[in-house]
């Protein structure tokens, strides 16, 4: 494994598998309230390419779940530029914002957000659900049955998440998340609610999803799991404070 | 339009199994909205009955209603009521209705039936049928050849008649059967949606039967009454103040030629839609219902938004999860508002079953105090009202729940961390909450407490007599007796022989005979005039005989009352006056003596003053003013009898003695006084129980309400609340510090009631035909039991917030 510090923004290549998807320059976030305001991020460059896999770690209150909100454009940045797909997202309506989450984003939560009344099928379909112009049913079906198939919950269709284990729930936020073949996975903590043997097998299907193309950026407190992104991101204060290169490693190799 | 559509129908799977993991919160919707949603459908379709309906007719919004209208030289006027030979000249000389009938109501006895039953009888020409065009049932309805002066002796009945008096009997077409003293021959039964027009009283006929057999005095053109009235379809062309002109100039000439008139009267006509006159002023009390029941409605939006609110801030996880996903505001608007559709379109289904139940109750309660009762029922604008509140309520509910959503800030809530804070319901939003609640139910409280005073007012009036064990007996007079002294002498002495059997009753004590019972529906008035024949006015009266005033206990305050008549041969000279008519006719005190007169050849000396007594449900003519002459059998015969305590009279009891005296005496009614006031005082009773219904459901909707919101406040305060106590605080401390909070919002919407209250006073006084006295008093004493209900409503969840451990608290426990 290599390291090095901070480095600086890379052109952006020409290869299609390295093209830039997505663009951050001089983010800042303040929070603010009456009599303080809290700087959550100071100025992040962040370049991500395509088949990317990123780890972001750090101490508690160095910005790294208000990083993933801004990446994920479920929060807006106080200044500075985000791009994704070359298309300035900084300054979206709320509703632009949603159709891009919806088409470019995949999000994989701690807490497996999924809905307790609804099925496990309807639960991947909900992205779906919201496309514009409509999907048929048939296609939505098509397309969460192929999902779940990727992570092995085919036979999970009808049940509802609470009828399923901690690890079977995450499976299945993976597969909400993949279903609208997303540019980007967002992945916040996601073995923070397993156990070590679910943990492991929900890492390795990340590594394998991301060997398949998938570009990934992982919010993780474990070192173990971090070092199995091929960059890693170490924010501290609201800024990147090193970013490292891994060597090619396998799942399976990195476990 | 189809992506909503498509997207809703989404939204309904979803919000379905969500509703039901909260049966709670379902069920306290449901509860809420479905009561006061059938309360609101029941009372918008008698609006829409009253008001808005046509009449189940053809041409119903052209048929009208012709009457006499009559003024003196003084400038009084009356309308309303009519003569026979006024009518008839219309009917037999106007040129300006295409079709015209005569319509008389009286009620008779059915004398070949068993039970005899009292009922009422249409006198109608065969236009009548022509303009209502009803379907039968069986048979036909009258024809041509059964018009006027035909003098045939037929009869139609109404499906109700024919299925409870005459067993349903298919084969009765051409069977006969006996009304009053006329033997019918049966033609035809009317279809059971015909609903015919009821009369002043809202009672449907039982019988139609030609015009010939009405029995009314043709020729006098004095007599006069509010049971004939006429129906006509005007002739095109022909415009309602051409008819007006035309029939008012008819019925003037010979008016103003007959003996009824004197110098200066004059007669005319006055046209108004059937519709009107059916309804009459029906439609104030149906206004004053649906302003209470809106008031509820308003009350119960304010708590299910409340619950909504709740929810809201319940489900923000699930929309978090959403707007990640990639839902857009309007997807969160939808989700919202397919809970709140399919909560409030199981209320709006369960609202009419309620309604529908309303509508059987009102039928019960109400059918003779309310016109077209019967016509109440489910149909499509009661459907298409109850679909509209229904959307109505699950946008507004939707509306503002999405209000209460941050969409921006959903975020916080799927921070792995958990440090998303869970939005809540603000303060400001629960004051305000609290308040309108509060500002609604007094406001609501406050009007109920004017309608129950005034109500109650009627309702425990003094009567000024006693009805305790005093029955009233009514005798159709027999077959055959007219009003010519001869007859009259004649009937006069059978009825001091019905009253002499009477008094041979064991449980008899006294006897009188009276024209009229001394309280009924209606009014009996008659014209005195003073020795010069100068109108003094027109007043209420009777004809009574000596025992009269000890039955009823209504004492004389001067003179005596009327000596014994044991001689048939009347003699009408003397003449007793209450004691506000004697104040009106003999300011100084001094009446005893002085003359009246009811005709030129007919003076009455005053002999006697009777204190005043009071006739419920007579609003302003409740009645004070009235006189009384001695007793001659100029109507029916009317008995008022005295029995022994807890006694009891019945028609078996009493119908063979007057068949003893003359075979062809029929009982019209036995009931006893207290039935007589009961009867009269039953609308305003049924107003006031209404009335305290709608009350104490504001209350208690109000105060589950506030509870509802504070219970939700205090729960959102509990670690707050957790730390105080914790750190030592007394619990009442914290008790009085949170009450004092949450009482502000209640005393900010009593002071916004008390404000919307006064500017309605001020506008309402305006109105000229405010009748209505405020007292100021009554609707103030709302306020105590407004602000105890909702004192109550406040302290129980703050109450069981502290008076636990505060580690609970603490911990979330």
């Amino acid at each position: 494994m290599t390291t090095k510090n901070v480095t600086p923004m890379k052109p952006v290549d020409t290869d299609v598998s390295k093209k830039v998807i997505i663009e951050m320059k001089n983010l800042t976030k303040v929070f603010s309230t009456e009599n303080i305001e809290t700087h959550a991020l100071r100025g992040v460059d962040l370049t991500i390419n395509n088949q990317d896999y990123i780890s972001i770690s750090g101490p508690s209150g160095c910005g790294k779940s208000t990083l993933l909100s801004l990446l994920g454009l479920l929060d807006s940045p106080t200044s500075g530029q985000y791009f994704i797909d070359g298309l300035d997202v900084s300054n979206l309506t709320i509703n632009h914002r949603a159709e891009i989450r919806n088409s470019h984003i995949g999000f994989v939560f701690q807490a497996f957000n999924l809905i307790d009344e609804l099925s496990v099928f309807d639960n991947v379909a909900l992205p779906l659900r919201y496309r514009e112009p409509a999907m048929s049913a048939t296609d939505i079906n098509n397309e969460v049955l192929s999902s779940l198939e990727k992570v092995g919950m085919s036979h999970r269709c009808d049940h509802k998440p609470n009828q399923l284990s901690g690890g079977q729930q995450q499976r299945i936020a993976i597969a909400r998340a993949l279903v609208g073949n997303p540019t980007i996975l967002l992945v916040d903590e996601p073995t923070g609610n397993l156990d070590s043997k679910n943990g492991d097998a929900v890492m390795a299907m990340l590594a394998k999803l991301n060997t398949e193309g998938m570009t990934i950026c992982m919010v993780t407190h474990e070192p173990r799991y971090a070092d199995m992104a091929k960059r890693k991101l170490h924010l501290l204060d609201g800024v990147i404070a090193d970013e490292f290169f891994s060597d090619e490693l396998t799942a399976e190799e990195a476990l | 339009m189809k992506r909503f559509l498509r997207s809703l129908k989404f939204e309904l799977s979803l919000a379905k199994s969500a509703l039901l993991s909260v049966p709670g919160f379902s069920a306290t919707v449901i509860a809420t909205l479905s009561v006061t949603l059938g309360a609101l459908i029941c009372i918008f379709s008698l609006n829409h009955v009253l008001m808005v309906k046509s009449l189940p007719y053809p041409n119903a919004e052209n048929l009208l209603v012709v009457q006499h209208s009559y003024a003196d030289t003084e400038g009084n006027s009356f309308s309303g009521s009519q003569s026979a030979p006024g009518m008839l000249l219309w009917y037999k000389n106007q040129k300006v209705f295409e079709k015209f009938t005569l319509v008389f109501d009286n009620k008779q006895l059915v004398a070949d039936h068993p039970e005899q039953p009292n009922s009422l009888i249409n006198f109608v020409m065969p236009d009548y049928f022509s303009l209502l065009k009803p379907e039968m049932h069986l048979g036909r309805v009258l024809n041509e050849n059964e018009g006027l002066d035909t003098h045939k002796a037929v009869v139609v009945l109404s499906y109700q008649t024919w299925k409870k008096w005459f067993q349903s009997d298919v084969n009765i077409i051409g069977k006969k059967t006996m009304i009053g003293h006329t033997s019918y021959k049966i033609v035809g039964v009317t279809a059971k949606s015909f609903i015919a027009p009821a009369n002043r009283n809202n009672e449907a006929p039982d019988f139609w039967v030609p015009w010939d057999h009405q029995g009314l005095n043709v020729n006098n053109w004095g007599v006069m009454t509010r049971a004939l009235s006429s129906i006509g379809l005007l002739k095109k062309g022909i415009s309602i103040s051409e008819a007006t002109a035309q029939l008012s100039a008819m019925l003037n000439e010979k008016f103003i030629a007959s003996s009824a008139a004197e110098i200066g009267d004059s007669a005319g006509a006055n046209i108004r839609s059937l519709k009107d006159v059916i309804v009459g002023d029906s439609t104030q009390v149906a206004l004053l219902l649906l302003s209470g029941v809106i008031g509820l409605l308003l009350i119960a939006i304010t708590n299910v938004t409340n619950l909504f609110l709740s929810r809201a801030a319940q489900k923000q996880r699930t929309m978090a999860i959403q707007a990640a996903l990639g839902a857009k505001p309007n997807h969160l608007f939808i989700a919202m508002f397919a809970e709140s559709l399919i909560l409030t379109v199981i209320a709006g289904v369960l609202g009419l079953l309620v309604a529908g139940w309303g509508f059987v109750l009102l039928g019960e309660l109400a059918a003779t105090q309310l016109p077209r009762i019967s016509e109440l029922g489910v149909d499509n604008v009661t459907l298409l009202f109850t679909g509209g509140i229904v959307i109505l309520l699950a946008t507004i509910f939707a509306k503002l729940s999405s209000r209460v959503v941050k969409y921006d800030k959903l975020q916080a809530q799927l921070q792995s961390s958990g440090k998303g804070s869970g939005l809540q319901v603000s303060t400001r939003i629960r004051h305000i909450l609290i308040a309108m609640q509060v500002a609604f139910a007094t406001l609501l409280l406050a009007g109920a407490s004017i309608v129950i005073e005034q109500a109650l007012e009627t309702v425990l009036h003094p009567l000024g007599f006693n009805v305790e064990d005093v029955y009233y007996l009514r005798v159709d007079r027999p077959k055959g007796s007219n009003f010519s002294p001869e007859s009259l002498v004649e009937m006069n002495l059978l009825t001091l022989n019905i009253k002499s059997e009477l008094e041979k009753l064991p449980q008899v004590i006294n006897v009188s005979r009276s024209i009229k019972p001394v309280i009924y529906r209606g009014s009996n008035s008659m014209s005195l005039t003073d020795r010069n024949e100068k109108r003094v006015g027109s007043y209420a009266f009777n004809m009574v005989d000596h025992n009269y005033f000890d039955i009823l206990e209504l004492p004389l305050v001067q003179g005596r009352t009327f000596t014994e008549q044991k001689d048939p041969r009347y003699n009408i000279n003397e003449i007793i006056l209450s004691e506000s008519l004697a104040r009106e006719l003999a300011p100084d005190g001094n009446a005893i003596g002085k003359i009246f007169q009811i005709q030129p050849t007919q003076p009455l000396k005053v002999i006697g003053i009777v204190k005043d007594y009071y006739r419920p449900g007579m609003g302003e003519n409740s009645g004070y003013h009235r006189y009384f002459m001695p007793y001659a059998a100029f109507e029916d015969f009317g008995f008022d009898i005295k029995l022994a305590k807890g006694g009891k009279l019945t028609r078996e009891t009493v119908l063979p003695l007057l068949l003893k005296l003359n075979k062809k005496l029929r009982i019209r009614t036995v009931t006893s006084h207290e039935t007589l006031h009961a009867d009269l005082i039953y609308r305003h009773k049924l107003t006031a129980g209404l009335t305290i219904v709608l009350g104490l459901l504001s209350l208690l909707l109000a105060a589950a309400g506030i509870y509802g919101v504070l219970n939700y406040s205090t729960q959102m305060r509990r670690y707050e609340l957790g730390i105080h106590l914790s750190l030592g605080a007394k619990t009442y401390r914290i008790r009085n510090m949170v009450m004092k909070e949450s009482l502000f919002p209640v005393m900010l919407g009593m002071l916004c009631s008390a404000f919307v209250s006064v500017i309605i006073f001020l506008i309402v006084r305006q109105q000229v035909d405010f009748v209505v006295n405020i007292n100021i008093m009554g609707m103030l004493s709302v306020a105590p039991i407004m602000l105890a209900v909702a004192y109550v409503a406040c302290y129980i969840p703050i109450h069981a917030a502290i008076t636990q451990d505060p580690m609970k608290a603490l911990r979330n426990e």
